[in-house]
């Protein structure tokens, strides 16, 4: 009996403490009346989807929605459509449209809005940017250069309201990520041919996703608030105040923003800030790194010597100190990597990486013929000045210089001269360049492998046969296990050949104010998820 | 005077032609185009390809350099390459009605507080407060603006939370008060300085030892004597720091968050935004030289001697 009345004792103890404890939790979890979020960008360059290209995607996303969207845990959650069939050949893509989508106004969301979407996208007249995301469609990159005039050459067809078909000129797995890209969001025809141009402006536009445009005041403010004729899950959030910060430093702006309390998102911590974020008690909590489907990495022109020596790239790779790179570029933040693609990236393992030591670098550089740098000419890093370039290149003329004796020269131009300088590079030489890193436009290796090496887009002059028929016959390979086969079979000539290096990968600073919950980062491209958003009472 | 003004006004014509000229084969000289990535997703050959027939950069450089004169005559500056809906007219009427309000309240508050400090400072010259006020002076001088806008940020903004961290809520908001003293301190303290300068001029030259002679009191000769003609150099330099504000400051407008066009003019440029850039450099050369117009005129006013026949 006496055990009992312990127990008994004992129990109501452990419940009033855990429903006390229950209480507390659901007193700070409860809504905050104001369901008004706020969060600092820049002036979006379009609102268009068929238009939009830079950063301008983040918010078109908020406001837009497509057929789909692939989040980070691999799911697709289906939005436009209710499912897809893609026949055997993989040529043939029927997508069956969800007939409760609606745009804003109240009007359906029919195939012919996507029809018109596609075609107007890729149409020379409107010229936009984002036309290359349509070119496994059939006709498509003919109708886009202005070959073939005739919009019916290309093979987008709504079959009726809610059936869209689309060919493919050849089988293209990669088309299905594609597919969840803002670039093939739909636009609602009939208020796009009322206003022209001027149909994104506020008052104007009409959107299909969970929050709609209330007002845009260009370079100050745009305000977007709950849909609640949306036909899905509804917003929590009633508005999310979109503060525009008219060009320059948007980081600084956005941090200072967030520790003043005008915002419950910062998604920038500026370089001279981190350390003193990372020391204090409060902020430190409320910066969560998030990491990145990007990377940053060194190109070689793999055709002129000295570096058309595997030796001389690999002894370069070896002396790098990623460690104390990142240490200083980033606080650490950043995470170091050998090897060029990201987590995520078919052909990725960290397993690839070539391996050894600064001492095997010195071995390396006698094999090649320069022991101990001597004899080795002077080279030029060339780099754009944009995200700590200078300092990059300074670190790895040092570290090279000490490590195997070696003077490189940096060479940082102003952004657009760079991009001009790199273009030329297709058939002139040069010696070494960084970018500024790649971020995947859609997680799907041909975004890397065969997007640099195949198309060339790198101008890294690196041919090498087997790794050029390995990825030339993945990127339209049906069966999923015989192409992640193949690109890591890629990868592993990729890391031992090393045209270019890794050195990170980016993570973005977000801070966080402790009751605003459910945003979700993104890694392709850092998009920030809005849908399931709330604010606590604070 | 009317003839003279009518004059300079014409002759702005041929100045116009000639820096719509320097910038028009300027830009076209410096490498890179509005369409070379800067770090972002690269731009594809055929889409490059559309965008240069859109907007005629596949022309030949005389008739690119013809028809843009023919529609910048005719008041049409062009689309924005940045911001694909927007043409360059509605963003200069957009912003450049912000840059002038910013610009002319600083331009009060700079006249209205350093030209009396200077004329104070050369009155009591070699006192106390003469030394303070050329002290603060020429840490106002050499203090950029966006130092001076950052420390009000970071003091009023994020420490004492008096006003939002940037912004434009139009001129009597309280949100203007960082803005305009970070751009009103530069040409406050130079103008107290020239103030100060040509005030100990005038009061040591012929005509003031006369005035003092026949009796008049310090008031009285400094008043309807000294002002007037101690006005003169600081006019001057009112009217080139007045150019300066009216068109905006890149740095205090990015620093806080002041949509106004400054920031345009150089942002622009790194855009390769060729309309943006010219559409701007345009406007800013009509306003430069019509005030310098206003100022020759305002001699005239100042100094009886000044005539313009």
């Amino acid at each position: 009996m006496r055990h009992v009345i312990v127990w008994v004792a004992l129990m109501s103890v452990v419940l009033a403490l855990t429903s006390t404890g229950m209480a507390q939790s659901t007193a700070s979890q409860r809504l905050a009346k104001d369901q008004t979020f706020r969060m600092t960008i820049r002036e979006p360059t379009s609102m268009d989807p068929n238009l939009c290209a830079d950063a301008c995607i983040w918010y078109v996303d908020q406001i837009f929605e497509g057929m789909y969207k692939i989040l980070d845990d691999g799911r697709t959650r289906w939005f436009g459509a209710k499912s897809l069939d893609i026949s055997k050949d993989g040529l043939t893509w029927t997508f069956h449209l969800n007939p409760a989508a609606k745009w804003s106004d109240g009007q359906s969301v029919t195939a012919h809005d996507y029809e018109f979407s596609w075609k107007r996208a890729i149409d020379p007249k409107l010229s936009s940017e984002v036309a290359t995301f349509y070119d496994p469609i059939q006709g498509a990159s003919n109708y886009a250069a202005g070959k073939s005039k005739d919009p019916n050459e290309v093979a987008i067809r709504a079959v009726d309201d809610y059936t869209l078909q689309v060919k493919l000129a050849q089988p293209t797995p990669y088309f299905r990520t594609v597919l969840g890209l803002t670039y093939l969001y739909p636009v609602p025809r009939h208020v796009v041919e009322k206003f022209g141009d001027k149909w994104t402006e506020a008052g104007n536009i009409v959107s299909n996703g969970p929050l709609k445009m209330q007002s845009w005041k260009h370079d100050q403010e745009m305000v977007l608030i709950r849909d609640d004729r949306y036909w899905g899950k509804k917003s929590t959030l009633q508005r999310v105040i979109l503060r525009i910060v008219p060009g320059g430093d948007l980081c600084t702006s956005d941090f200072r923003a967030f520790e003043a309390n005008e915002e419950e998102l910062a998604t920038c911590v500026p370089a001279a800030d981190i350390e003193r974020v990372l020391k204090d008690p409060v902020l430190s909590k409320q910066l969560t790194p998030e990491v990145l489907s990007a990377s940053q990495f060194l190109v070689f022109d793999a055709a002129k010597a000295p570096w058309d020596n595997p030796k001389v790239r690999q002894a370069f790779n070896l002396a790098i100190d990623r460690e104390k790179v990142v240490q200083v570029i980033s606080r650490g933040l950043y995470k170091p990597t050998k090897v060029l693609v990201p987590p995520g990236i078919q052909g990725y393992k960290p397993s690839h990486a070539l391996s050894g030591s600064p001492t095997d670098a010195k071995k390396l550089m006698a094999e090649a013929g320069f022991p101990d740098g001597k004899g080795f000419p002077e080279f030029k890093l060339s780099a754009p000045d944009i995200r700590g370039n200078r300092i990059l290149a300074e670190l790895l003329q040092q570290m090279w210089k000490e490590t195997i004796g070696v003077s490189a020269k940096p060479d940082i131009m102003e952004p657009k001269a760079f991009s001009a300088w790199r273009s030329a590079r297709k058939d002139q030489s040069f010696d070494i360049y960084t970018r500024g890193g790649w971020w995947s436009d859609y997680e799907d290796p041909t975004n890397w492998y065969n997007t640099f090496f195949e198309d060339g887009w790198l101008n890294s002059h690196w041919k090498h046969p087997e790794f050029l028929r390995l990825i030339s016959s993945a990127k339209s390979e049906l069966d999923n296990a015989k192409r992640q086969q193949m690109y890591e079979s890629a990868d592993v000539i990729l890391e031992r050949e090393n045209p270019t290096i890794g050195l990170w990968y980016f993570t973005d600073y977000w801070m966080r104010k402790p009751w605003a919950q459910g945003i979700q980062h993104v890694r392709i491209l850092g998009f920030v998820w809005l849908r399931d958003a709330r604010v606590l009472e604070h | 005077m009317s003839t003279y003004i009518f004059r300079r006004l014409v002759g702005l014509i041929p100045t116009l032609l000639l820096v719509y000229t320097i910038v028009f084969f300027l830009m076209r000289a410096t490498p890179g185009g509005p369409w070379d990535d800067t770090g972002g997703r690269p731009v594809f050959p055929e889409v490059k390809a559309n965008l240069m027939k859109k907007y005629h950069l596949d022309d030949p450089l005389w008739k690119q350099y013809g028809r843009y004169l023919v529609d910048a005559a005719h008041g049409d500056l062009g689309p924005s390459y940045r911001n694909r809906a927007r043409t360059v007219n509605e963003i200069i009427a957009d912003f450049f009605p912000i840059s002038l309000q910013l610009g002319a309240l600083a331009m009060v508050l700079a006249i209205g507080i350093g030209v009396p400090l200077g004329f104070v400072a050369a009155l009591r010259q070699d006192s106390i407060f003469d030394r303070l006020i050329m002290l603060l002076a020429v840490i106002g001088i050499s203090t950029p603006s966006f130092v001076v806008a950052t420390l009000l940020i970071v003091t009023f903004a994020v420490e004492l939370r008096w006003v939002p961290t940037s912004g434009w809520a139009g001129l009597w908001s309280p949100r203007v008060v960082i803005p305009a003293i970070s751009l009103a301190l530069p040409p406050l303290a130079a103008l107290a300085r020239y103030a100060r300068s040509s005030m100990l001029d005038v009061i040591r030259s012929d005509f003031i030892r006369t005035a003092r002679a026949k009796g008049l009191t310090q008031l009285a000769v400094v008043v309807r004597h000294a002002m007037k003609n101690a006005q003169i150099p600081v006019v001057t330099i009112a009217g080139v720091y007045l150019a300066f504000v009216l068109t905006g400051s890149f740095y205090v407008e990015v620093v806080t968050g002041v949509p106004g066009l400054g920031r345009y003019f150089v942002l622009s440029i790194s855009a390769r935004d060729y309309p943006m850039i010219m559409g701007t450099t345009l406007l800013f050369a009509v306003v430069i030289m019509l005030l310098n117009l206003a100022v020759d005129i305002t001699y005239a006013f100042l100094d009886p001697r000044i005539r313009y026949d």
